[in-house]
Parts: C-alpha cells; structure tokens; sequence
C-alpha cells in the first residue's frame, strides 16, 4: 500500500470534518497538555532550586553540632586546626560560621520580631552575592575584629519596620537580643524565605549576647573536581575516630553533603512530577475513549466506501492500516498542539511565579524527555484505541459493505 | 478464443436451516476473453450474486470458478484481493467515486493496493482519464462533474490496472439516455481493445450493446444467446 497518498487523504479529511475533529481531540490535547505542563513546571523548579543551590555553594561539605543526649560538640579553631592537620585531598579550606537567632526590636515603636542572623568576614560576605537595596554588602576587618555592633538586614524586616524603604533603614539603630545595632546596609530577600534575616561580623556574633561557644558550623570548601561523597567518607572517619564515636547516627556532630541533598532533590522532583503526570495522563485513556468512539461513528458512516476500496483490490490489512492511520493522526495532531499549550501553560505558571519578589526567578525550561514521551504515547493511544474500530472495518464483508447507503 | 471465466455448477445459499435461501442453483457459464457479455433478469433471480461471485467479492458454497486459468476455490482473503486489484474493474450504478479527493486520486485508488506508486501511478492515471476524454478534469472534485462524467471517471479507475474483465453493474440506471448512450459506447470502445466487458442491466436497450445475452431466472441460466 501508498502510505504517502493516504496520509494526504486523512489529513484531508480531518480538515472537512474539522468541528469533529477538533472536538475529539480536546481530550488528548488536554491530557498531554497537562502532562507537559506539570513536567515543564517541575522541571523549571528543580532546574532553578539546583542553580541558586549551586550559587550558594555546593562546594562545600558541612560540619554542624548535634545533640545526642552527651555533651556538646565544640567547634572552634582547635578543630578547624586539627581538621587542617587530615590533609584530606579535595578539601581547599575550612572556615567557622556563627548563625544565631533572637528578637528584633524597633528602638521607637518598641515593635519586635525574630531575626536569624548570619556572621560573616570581610572575605566571606563576598562569596553571598548580596543584592543591595540601600547601604554597603560590606563588612570590614576593623568591624569584625572589634566586634563592632552593626548589622545588614534584609527587606522583610525593612518592610516590618521601615515601611519598605530601604533607604530610610540606613543608620538606624535596633535592639537585637537586647544590645542596641546599628544598620549599615539593606539587601533583598533571599529566594523562598520569608524571615527576617541579617548578617552581622562573625566576631560579634562569637561574642554575648550571642554564641560564646566557637563556631555554630564548620564548612569544609572542596576543590570544583573533588568527589564530594569520598571527601564526606574520610571527614566523617576522622572525626569519629577523634571523637571515640563508633556510628554515625551517635555522634554529637553531624556532616552534611550538599550534593547528595541536591541529588535526593532533583530525585524526589522527579518521582513527584512523574506521578502528577501520571494522574494527569488519565485523562488520555478519557481522550482515547472519545477518539475510539469517533472512529466507530467513521467506519459506520464509511461503510460503502470500505466496501469500495475491498472492490478496487484493498486487503484486510489495508483497511486496518488506513483507519488506523487515521487514529493516529488525530492523536498525534492533539499530542503536537497539547505540548505546544502545555509549554505556554508552563511558561504562564513561571512567568506568574516570577512576578513575587520573595521567589527568586525562575528558569523556565522545557522537558525535552517529557515532549519525547508525549508524542510517543499519542501515538500508541491512537493504536490502542484505533485498533478495535480498524479491525471491525476490516471484517465487513465486501458485498454486505458496497450495498450500504 | 480461450475461457476467461469458467462457472461450473455454481451454487450460493444464503443462511443456514429453514431460513436458508438458495440465490444460486447450479450455474454453469463459459466467457471467452474479449467478449461483451449483457446479464439481465428481474430482481431476486441472482444476477446480483452471480455478479459479486464473478467479480471475487463473494464466494460460492460449492461449484468450480476459474478466472484467468486461476481456480479461486484455494484463495486466500489476500489473495482474492489481489487478483480482484489485477483482474477485474468495476463500474457501479452509483458511481462509487470519493468525493473528498480529486478525480486523478480516485483514478489512482486502485494503484495505492497495487503498489503502483508516484510518477508512474500519475502517468497510468492520466493516460486511462485519456481514454474516457477527460484529462482536462483532472484535478476537478467529483462533485464539480455531471452523471457522465463521474461515470467515465469510474471507467477510467475501473480501466487503470489494466484488467482483463470490466464489470459494470447498471452502469447507466442513474444516467438519463443520452449520457447512457456515451458510456455504454465507451464499453463497447473498450470492449474492442481486447477487455471482457459484462454488463449486468434490466434494459433491452443497454443489452442490445453485447453480442452475448444471458437471462438468469430464479437461480438458473433461462436464456443464453448470441446475436
């Protein structure tokens, strides 16, 4: 059989039934639509949760305390010193963090609300990438050696107090813990966080009111081309070792690899949005119903015709092949204009998420695989459920089919 | 001449028990290649059964057909395809051409099952659309053509893979006379150049074309002339 001249034909026909025709395909455009969407969303998240991850540092390994019911882990330059002495390959560096919380308060309205508060260094402030508002994203040696009590803040606090403008922040003073600081500078909120953060010299926070007990966190900084898991395994030995802790899940400290984290992250991403397209994907089995049907009414409406085509010399097989071709056709149309929608729907979502300034921007990104999948399943939808409507067309007998009107 | 088509004690029931109805009862029927053949009785005789026996649409439940030296009892539903795409046209009362595609592609249908494909498809179609005087309406709609000429255009898809029989059946029963005259002298032209042409009709006039005469009556061949 001509394939070529058949696929005119139904493409044809498709166009002159065209109300029915765009009718029987909304259930697999809707179903391969939402599938796309949710897969493209998903997509998009993970794809923008992994850059900002990897902005932030994936490049390093983190050491926390933690508590086993035993006494406190000390995390202080003797450890960082002893951490040094491993020579562990892969790791460029270690450096101690201070993260402290307490109440914010507005010196004039007395109004409070809970900070989380980051130290940092000269250096280290550097590395965080700070969008800046109002002020300086700096902290200098003098301040952090002194102790000084200064304090950038981000904007979530500057809208709790300050009516949203950064600029009237600058040079106020508020009461963190109950010491009075001075804010020299304002940067925009970190993607996804809806607190009141700050970042004030590490020394200050080492210091009381806050954290008088070495540092709140150890990050080791790795090498670009270090194996992130073998560096955990041999941090994880030696600390164990020093600390007389036999296993993991006992010891007062534990070591974090965000790598591994961002792994588990794209994995669940993954498995999420498989099984949410899977939920979305019944509405196909819906569209192939509606296509099966449309198909039944065609063979019935076209029943002289299959009688002529048998008559002009068109095998069993040849009758399967043009209804089935037909199926198809419809299916794989619906599929093509169902991923083109999905993409905007995807691209809609996105650009909504996108308009909120406490979410970083997302990256849209279309999910080649999830298309590929798509089209493959319009396809065999088109086959499942033109299959039995073709094999019934087949079966008529010649004579029986050339008598209908 | 040699027989084309060799009938020998055809019989076709239809139904099974008390409710079967024999439609054939023993038909036996010689055609030599290059005859024109008329078939005529009233309805209900068998002429139609017979018709769809002879043109491989149907089979017979006993009795011998041949077809080209072919016996057709040990075909397949593939094969019975086949030799119905390479043996026989047909030209029906109702013209049976698909008003979706253009006059060229209902021409060209044949050749799709034939495996004749692209520049030569083209070329047989247009030359068989030459032979019924309608190459100008190639790339008309059937729906664009009077009677006649959806009947000629059927001759040219019934004339394209080159068969050895035509069968017409009514040609002309939707066709008022004048146009009638202008396709049964086609049948006859083709007739001349070499095809079996047998024509099933209820009209003396349309029979007077053939030479050959065959009345069915309830089954059986009543009357068998040649003129």
């Amino acid at each position: 059989m001509n394939h070529k001249s058949i696929i005119f034909e139904v493409i044809r026909s498709m166009r002159a039934n065209l109300l029915r025709t765009t009718l029987t395909m909304i259930g697999i455009v809707i179903g391969i639509g939402a599938v796309i969407a949710i897969m493209s969303t998903a997509d998009s998240v993970t794809a923008t949760v992994s850059s900002e991850l990897e902005k932030t540092g994936l490049n390093k390994i983190t050491i926390d305390r933690r508590f086993n019911g035993g006494a406190t882990r000390i995390l202080d330059d003797s450890t960082i010193y002893f951490l040094k002495s491993l020579s562990i390959p892969g790791i460029k560096d270690y450096r101690g963090t201070v993260s402290a919380s307490s109440q914010v308060r507005d010196y004039k309205t007395g109004e409070a609300v809970r900070i989380y508060l980051n130290g940092a260094t000269e250096t280290t402030i550097d590395s965080l990438n700070l969008k800046m508002l109002a002020g300086r994203g700096v902290i200098t040696e003098e301040e952090n050696q002194s102790q000084s009590k200064v304090v950038l803040v981000n904007g979530t606090l500057v809208k709790e107090f300050f009516y949203s403008d950064p600029e009237a922040a600058i040079n106020q003073i508020v009461k963190i813990a109950g010491a009075s600081f001075k804010i020299i500078g304002v940067y925009q909120a970190e993607p996804f966080s809806r607190n009141a953060n700050g970042i004030a010299p590490l020394r200050t926070l080492m210091t009381q009111p806050f954290e008088s007990n070495g540092y709140s966190q150890i990050e080791a900084v790795l090498d670009p081309n270090a194996d992130a898991n073998s560096v955990r395994e041999q941090l994880l030995a030696a600390m164990l070792k020093e600390g007389g802790f036999t296993d993991e899940d006992k010891a007062n400290f534990y070591i974090s690899n965000p790598r591994q984290e961002l792994d588990t992250f794209k994995q669940f991403m993954l498995a999420a949005s498989v099984i949410i397209a899977l939920i979305a994907a019944i509405s196909l089995i819906v569209g192939g119903v509606g296509v099966m049907n449309i198909m039944l009414v065609t063979i019935s409406e076209r029943t002289k015709e299959i009688g002529l085509m048998r008559s002009l010399g068109a095998k069993k097989r040849d009758i399967v092949k043009q209804f089935l071709l037909e199926s198809v056709s419809l299916t794989i149309i619906g599929g093509i204009i169902g991923v083109g929608l999905g993409i905007l729907f995807a691209y809609a979502a996105i650009s909504i998420i996108n308009m909120f300034d406490s979410m970083p921007d997302f990256i849209f990104t279309i999910s080649l695989p999830g298309i590929g999948i798509s089209l493959l399943v319009s396809v065999l939808i088109g086959l499942i459920f033109g299959a039995y409507p073709a094999s019934r067309a087949s079966k008529f007998s010649p004579v029986e089919a050339l008598r209908r009107e | 001449m040699k027989n084309i088509i060799s009938l020998k004690n055809i019989h076709k029931t239809y139904g099974v028990g008390e409710s079967a109805y024999e439609a054939l009862k023993g038909v036996n029927l010689n055609i030599k290649a290059g005859e024109m053949v008329a078939i005529m009785g009233p309805s209900g005789s068998g002429k139609s059964t017979l018709m769809n026996i002879i043109g491989l649409l149907d089979t017979p439940t006993s009795g011998q057909y041949v077809i080209e030296d072919k016996d057709t009892k040990n075909l397949n539903d593939d094969q019975m395809s086949e030799l119905r795409n390479s043996t026989v046209g047909f030209v029906f009362q109702s013209f049976n051409l698909l008003n979706r595609i253009s006059v060229l592609e209902n021409v060209q249908r044949p050749m799709v099952y034939g495996g004749v494909g692209g520049e030569e498809s083209e070329k047989r179609a247009r030359v068989s659309l030459d032979k019924v005087g309608l190459l100008e309406k190639t790339l008309s709609f059937p729906t664009q053509l009077s009677g006649g000429q959806i009947q000629r255009v059927a001759i040219a898809r019934a004339l394209v893979m080159n068969p050895a029989i035509i069968l017409a059946d009514e040609p002309t029963g939707n066709l008022d006379t004048a146009t009638s005259k202008q396709v049964m002298k086609l049948l006859c032209a083709i007739n001349k150049q070499g095809n079996t042409v047998i024509v099933v009709t209820h009209s003396e006039e349309i029979a007077s074309y053939a030479k050959r005469k065959i009345i069915i009556r309830d089954g059986l061949i009543s009357k068998d002339t040649i003129r």
